[in-house]
């Protein structure tokens, strides 16, 4: 019981560490990240700015969240839905034939294909692991009973 | 809020997230516009000898035709494998960046622009090469986004040779 506390532990730290590295790059060149967007064809009105702006520090407070123990319903949730959105743009851009950076600020150069999907599977996976936690352990705030989901 | 809630919890990192990004974009000195600005796109050659138009510049075939037969320096933003398997004849590959800053200062001699074309609209990787070639200092630069498929569907002159 007390190792699979541990465990979870660990999963939510690492899960952390991926968004919180994840977005350092971005935050640092968000022109280029926009830049990243937009060779999806799929961002619409010229949107990509302002997602190029505030995604790197949704994925920053989620990371830190994660790693703090801080939220953590609310960062684990996020993380799967973002996980979800970036398959899902990922999928569109391999089907219409787009060899394209990925722009997912883990490795550079990094293209969309099969390996990238497969890697946030393994992240969502990890995600879900936390979610499904029954015991608040090493978590910051809040402290109490874990709410109903 | 109840902080205890996780769809409180997924609107308060939402919250914190807008505000603090948008704040702190307001004061970088290479903050962004929220809304993103199309390309300038020029359509005929005359335009192309105004001076106002100075930046990254999206043209046509047409345009890259033109600058072509004026022996204007392409620039291929291609991987090199790519490169080898066809390109625009006398178009320079992008592998080493330090190499290919140096092959552009050698060879673009009587004008300050240059053209950089990958494989299509789609590929993404001119414009990032534009952007890059930007920040480099070099202020003209014509960006053919449709590229070497346009090229060769319209039985352009290619060349395999370095």
């Amino acid at each position: 019981m007390n190792f699979k506390n541990y465990l979870i532990v660990v999963v939510r730290i690492l899960l952390g560490a991926v968004f919180l590295w994840a977005s350092i790059d971005k935050i640092i060149d968000p022109s280029k990240f926009a830049r990243d967007i937009s060779n999806y064809h799929i961002i619409p009105f010229g949107l990509e700015n302002i997602i190029a702006i505030v995604l790197p520090w949704l994925e920053f407070f989620i990371g830190s969240g994660l790693i703090l123990g801080i939220l953590v319903d609310g960062a684990v949730l996020l993380s799967g839905m973002l996980l979800i959105a970036f398959n899902v743009l990922i999928a569109q851009a391999m089907l219409r034939g787009f060899n394209i950076d990925c722009g997912c600020g883990l490795k550079e150069g990094q293209l969309v294909g099969v390996e990238k999907l497969l890697e946030n599977f393994v992240f969502l996976g990890g995600a879900y692991l936390v979610y499904l936690r029954s015991k608040k352990f090493l978590e910051l705030y809040p402290k109490s009973e874990l709410s109903d989901k | 809020m109840n902080l205890s809630s996780s769809i409180h919890q997924i609107y308060l990192y939402i919250i914190v997230s807008i505000i603090f990004s948008i704040s702190l974009n307001i004061f970088r000195s290479d903050s962004l516009s929220l809304i993103a600005q199309d390309l300038l796109i020029v359509e005929s050659v005359e335009e192309l000898n105004n001076d106002l138009n100075q930046g990254i510049i999206e043209i046509s075939l047409e345009i890259a035709k033109d600058l072509f037969d004026k022996d204007i320096l392409f620039i291929d933003a291609r991987a090199e494998e790519y490169f080898l398997e066809g390109h625009i004849p006398g178009a320079i590959c992008n592998d080493d960046f330090d190499q290919l800053i140096n092959d552009i200062d050698n060879r673009m001699i009587n004008n300050n622009f240059f053209v950089v074309y990958c494989s299509d609209d789609d590929c993404g990787s001119s414009e990032e090469l534009a952007y890059q070639l930007f920040d480099q200092g070099y202020l003209n630069i014509y960006l053919f986004k449709g590229g070497w498929k346009q090229w060769t569907e319209n039985s352009l002159p290619s060349s395999k040779h370095l």
